[in-house]
């Protein structure tokens, strides 16, 4: 149950700069994940944690204890890799005790722990195989047991379910959140899903380019995104953007005008626009309704371009507006439209999100 | 718990293995150019200079000087007199322990010295006529050609007769090919120092005796090579054999205009490694040729040897001569080189 | 048409030279093939293409290996087979003759014996050092973070050089007024003329063949080692696995397989010994310190004061016999490795 705190981190390969002074600080027993596209550095992020990557600036300290050159097993952390990295001559069960017998442990307690770990994550029935005998699941709980036995301060997951087919992907997803909740031990998982993010972890980091665009809980990230990147990270399918132009503002308000959306008040107060200004405006196709466009409400049209079915709601993909923004309206239950076809969409503006057209920074967010 | 975790590998930062890896890595490397470089420093070197102990670093000749009144230049040595000062003399004549010298700057005046004042003056000299003179004189130049000759033919016909072999079992189904290709591998087993004796048998029942093509003949067909070929031509696709024959190509055609071309890459790799087998091969052509006239490389530059007084400016400077090739071969292909090893285990 | 078409602009212009060359040569080759063809059929050519190679497979290798046993199985010194009368296994036994294996000197033909023997030392003492430093140096270049292509190359070069080559070049350096006695003298005050003395010279008859032929291993070495997935080492790195437990308990044993396979073609090698050891001692010397098997063969069938035919067959079928079971051995473990 350690805490873990990054101040100002930064790493370096020769010239180049990959991670740009990075804060995070992490309570003891979260769970917390590093998300961002390719790229962005969340992998490397995870093995300055680990102490494979050397940290080139910045204070990382494990209980406020500085931890910058420590070696992996001085920090007492355990990892589990995306490729599971099992000893291909070892058996299970040796692939487990392999790691204590270092620690000079007596024989009695690695036996104890290996069985324990192995009942724990139901592979009690495979110790004296080989890796080339199970199969991927099976693998992956095999380094999840390694992690375990080590009984280590933090768990660190670099993309663990990528190499699994979809419906293993769910289960083993609500596995490790079981295991968390049974180890209450501080847990950092590394992942490019945002569903595996938004549904485990307690925490979000949002990665890109080396920075930080923000922290929160997943609520917090889909509801009041920091900026444009985030909310058009966070949320399947993507938010839809549209450019607008500030009208007016007041106290109860912004009245905006957009080619695609025609005009409309966006309620709120203080939000940090004045009359003229460019707007970015985000509508999460949840929010978009089909039909005509009501007085104070905002809405237009769309040429439908695909209708993705998924049975209990369908996504309609379409183009709207002279610069052909394309579209996301979520419909509930079974809905058909024809390619080409014209469809109009309305919107409450209360669910707008509105961002900055210089920096992309929100102005308001929005309630679901 | 952390003590004992105090030995371990600090990522990004090195520790003695590194240094101990750095060590061996330029310990070895020295162990590998020494002898080398010490084979073309010395071949550059004149007989006098080889055959003088301790050896030199540098090839260096005697410093000359022509003196009026004197036929041949003379060698210049400084002579340290008794009182201890010292002077540079030229050598006339040397009998037994004393010398008769003379100053440059009055040659007629001659005097005689104790060989034990005089030091030799050097001066830095290649003796490149090292490398000319067994060409005339011990018949290097018809080695070389003779050498050249069985490489290039041998290289030619390796890769046509190993190619046409290797597309006869890659692109057809015929009764007997898997038969044909397990015995072509199995000739892999039988090594040439086991069927040397009755190969000679052959090659003189064949009148090819002491002739260069009893030579090149018996070192076309590889198993090396065909195998290589094979490989590659397998990942040629059938398709655009077909589609040749539709156009009413004929085989060979079909195998000249377009197999051929496509596998260059792998043909490339396969004269290199002939290339550098015919130039080095020394048992088969030692058994095979008898007449210096026919003497390859390797055996007139091993036949250099056998004479009572070894001369090993010559056979140094020919040694050079004979590593040439290969190691220009070598510094612009070795790449290819290696990586072609490290993925067949070829010889 | 010949050109490929992504051959740079300035060697298309020689390519095409070149490739008007071969079509020339093509144009020529192809009368009798296309008249083969319509002889035979097309589904008949692949036999025509393979028959060059078949023929002289058959010619030089597999004629060969009938004549050998069959002339192990005569006698007297004619050169042609049916000249010579068939002495069964006489040439074996004599060969076999022996008042203790285990002493050259007890044995009918001690040379065979003594050469047997030097073989037997040699091929011990080549294949552990040989494998000892290709090991090394195969770790020591998967470790080096610069440089590998270039150490990779430096040591794989002596393979190149021809055994006379190498021979001489270290007969050269262990001269008499070779720069190992040069150093020797500065000193140590003494000199040593290695070739000359027993031990010396079969010492130096190994260390010459590990200097020629290790880079060759190295590489099969090396690939074995990138062939390991890198990531359990970082696994065991969390783990706090020591460098050396990583290596004692990962790398060897996943090593093993390519190993073993280097170890049978070392085997196979060094049984064979032959031309830099002849060169390097300048005739197997001093005395017979040196002779290895492939040289007694030599010199009883090519002497000629000796052209014992038959003996050297039988020699080379005994030898033969032993290759073969390396190579078949080398082919299962091979088989073994890949699974």
């Amino acid at each position: 149950m350690t805490a873990i705190s990054m101040k100002d981190l930064r790493k370096s390969y020769g010239s180049l700069e990959v991670i740009h002074g990075i804060d995070i600080e992490v309570q003891s027993g979260e769970f917390i994940a590093l998300v961002g596209p390719s790229g962005c550095g969340k992998s490397t992020l995870l093995r300055m944690i680990s102490g494979l990557e050397p940290i080139s600036a910045g204070q990382m300290s494990f209980d406020d204890q500085r931890v910058n050159d420590l070696s992996p097993a001085q920090r007492q952390i355990a990892m589990v890799f995306q490729s599971y990295a099992l000893y291909p001559h070892m058996s299970v069960r040796k692939n487990l005790s392999f790691g204590l017998e270092n620690l000079r442990m007596d024989k009695a307690e690695i036996n104890r722990r290996v069985d324990a770990a192995a009942k724990m994550l139901a592979i009690d029935g495979y110790l004296d195989r080989r890796p080339k005998a199970l199969s991927g699941g099976q693998r992956q709980r095999v380094a999840i047991g390694r992690a375990i036995v080590r009984q280590p301060r933090v768990f660190l997951f670099d993309e663990p379910l990528s190499n699994l087919d979809a419906k293993l992907r769910v289960q083993t997803r609500s596995e490790i959140t079981k295991l968390h909740k049974q180890l209450k031990t501080t847990m950092i998982y590394v992942t490019h899903d945002q569903v595996e993010a938004m549904t485990m972890a307690q925490k979000i980091v949002v990665l890109n380019k080396g920075k930080v665009e923000q922290i929160g809980r997943p609520l917090d990230l889909f509801e009041r995104p920091a900026n444009l990147f985030v909310a058009g990270f966070i949320g399947s399918p993507r938010m839809n953007i549209y450019p607008g132009k500030v009208v007016s503002t007041g106290s109860d308000g912004v009245t905006l005008d957009s080619a695609t959306l025609g005009r409309f008040l966006v309620p709120g107060a203080g939000i940090d626009a004045q009359s003229g200004d460019d707007i970015t405006i985000g509508l999460r196709p949840s929010h978009l309704k089909l039909g005509p466009t009501t007085p104070g409400a905002g809405g237009g049209t769309m040429t439908v371009e695909q209708v993705e079915s998924m049975g209990h709601e369908t996504f309609v993909y379409g183009r709207t507006g002279q610069s052909d923004e394309l579209t996301i309206v979520h419909v509930p239950g079974h809905f058909e439209a024809e390619t080409g076809s014209s469809l109009a969409f309305t919107f409450d503006p209360v669910f707008a999100h509105l961002f900055s057209s210089v920096d992309g920074r929100a102005l308001k967010g929005a309630r679901i | 718990m952390i003590a004992f975790l105090a030995r371990t590998r600090h990522p990004g930062r090195t520790d003695i293995t590194d240094w101990l890896a750095w060590g061996w890595a330029i310990l070895g490397t020295l162990v590998v150019a020494i002898p080398i470089a010490w084979a073309v420093i010395s071949s550059l070197k004149t007989e006098a200079e080889i055959n003088s102990f301790p050896p030199a670093l540098v090839p260096r000749a005697a410093q000359t000087i022509t003196v009026e009144g004197q036929e041949k230049p003379l060698s210049v040595w400084i002579r340290t007199a008794p009182d201890g000062s010292e002077q540079t003399v030229a050598l006339v004549r040397r009998i037994g322990l004393s010398a008769t010298v003379l100053d440059p700057s009055k040659p007629e005046e001659t005097f005689r010295v104790p060989v034990t004042e005089l030091r030799q003056l050097k001066e830095f000299h290649l003796q490149f006529s090292n490398y000319t003179e067994p060409m005339k004189q011990f018949d290097f130049l018809r080695y070389l050609w003779n050498t050249v000759f069985v490489t290039v033919v041998a290289t030619v016909l390796t890769l046509l007769l190993n190619s046409m072999a290797a597309f006869a079992l890659s692109k057809y189904r015929f009764a007997g090919r898997n038969a044909m290709f397990a015995l072509i591998l199995s000739t892999m087993m039988i090594p040439l120092s086991v069927i040397m004796v009755p190969a000679f048998m052959v090659i003189v029942g064949l009148n090819l005796a002491d002739n260069l093509w009893g030579v090149i003949l018996s070192t076309v067909s590889t198993p090396t090579g065909v195998f290589l070929l094979r490989q590659y031509m397998l990942t040629i696709p059938d398709d655009l054999i077909e589609a040749a024959r539709v156009d009413a190509a004929s085989e060979f055609r079909i195998y000249w205009r377009i197999v051929l071309p496509l596998c260059a890459p792998a043909l490339a790799v396969l004269a290199i490694f002939s290339v550098i087998w015919r130039w080095n091969d020394f048992l088969w052509p030692l058994i095979v040729l008898s007449s210096p006239e026919n003497y390859t490389l390797q055996i007139g530059l091993s036949s250099l040897q056998g004479q009572f007084n070894v001369q090993w400016h010559y056979i140094l400077a020919m040694t050079v001569v004979t590593l040439l090739p290969v190691t220009v071969v070598f510094l612009f292909l070795q790449k290819y080189i290696t990586e072609g090893v490290a993925s067949s285990g070829v010889k | 048409m010949t050109a490929p078409a992504s051959v740079a602009p300035p060697v298309v212009a020689r390519g095409e030279r070149l490739g008007e060359g071969l079509d020339a040569v093509m144009r020529v080759a192809e009368v009798p093939m296309a008249a083969l063809q319509r002889l035979l059929g097309a589904a008949r050519m692949p036999y025509v293409f393979i028959l060059p190679n078949m023929v002289l497979f058959t010619i030089f290798v597999f004629v060969p290996v009938g004549l050998a046993i069959a002339y192990a199985f005569t006698g007297g010194t004619n050169l042609l087979i049916w000249e010579r009368p068939y002495v069964g296994l006489e040439n074996f036994k004599a060969l076999l003759d022996c008042g203790s294996y285990l002493e050259p000197s007890t044995c009918r033909y001690n040379l065979f014996w003594t050469a047997v023997h030097n073989t037997w030392w040699y091929t011990l003492l080549n294949t552990l050092g040989t494998l000892f430093f290709a090991l090394v140096t195969a770790l020591v270049i998967n470790r080096l973070t610069r440089g590998r292509g270039f150490f990779r190359a430096v040591f794989f070069y002596p393979v190149l050089l021809s055994p006379v080559v190498v021979g001489l070049i270290w007969q050269w350096f262990l001269a008499r007024e070779g720069l190992l006695n040069g150093f020797l003298t500065d000193w140590f005050d003494t000199r040593i003329i290695f070739l000359l003395e027993v031990g010396w010279s079969r010492l130096w008859v190994v260390y010459v063949s590990i200097w020629f032929h290790m880079g060759f291993f190295m590489l099969i070495i090396l690939a074995g080692l990138q062939a390991i997935p890198r990531d359990i080492y970082e696994a065991a790195q969390i783990d706090g696995t020591s460098q050396w437990r990583q290596f004692w308990c990962l790398t060897l044993p996943l090593l093993m397989p390519n190993l073993l396979v280097v170890t049978v073609l070392l085997l196979i090698r060094s049984v064979q010994v032959f031309d830099e050891a002849w060169v390097l001692t300048n005739g197997g010397g001093p005395g017979t310190a040196n002779t290895f098997i492939v040289q007694f063969i030599y010199q009883t069938a090519f002497s000629p004061d000796l052209r014992l035919y038959g003996l050297a067959s039988a020699a080379s079928v005994l030898m033969g016999i032993a290759l073969l079971a390396l190579t078949l051995s080398q082919l299962w473990l091979a088989k073994k490795a890949q699974v």
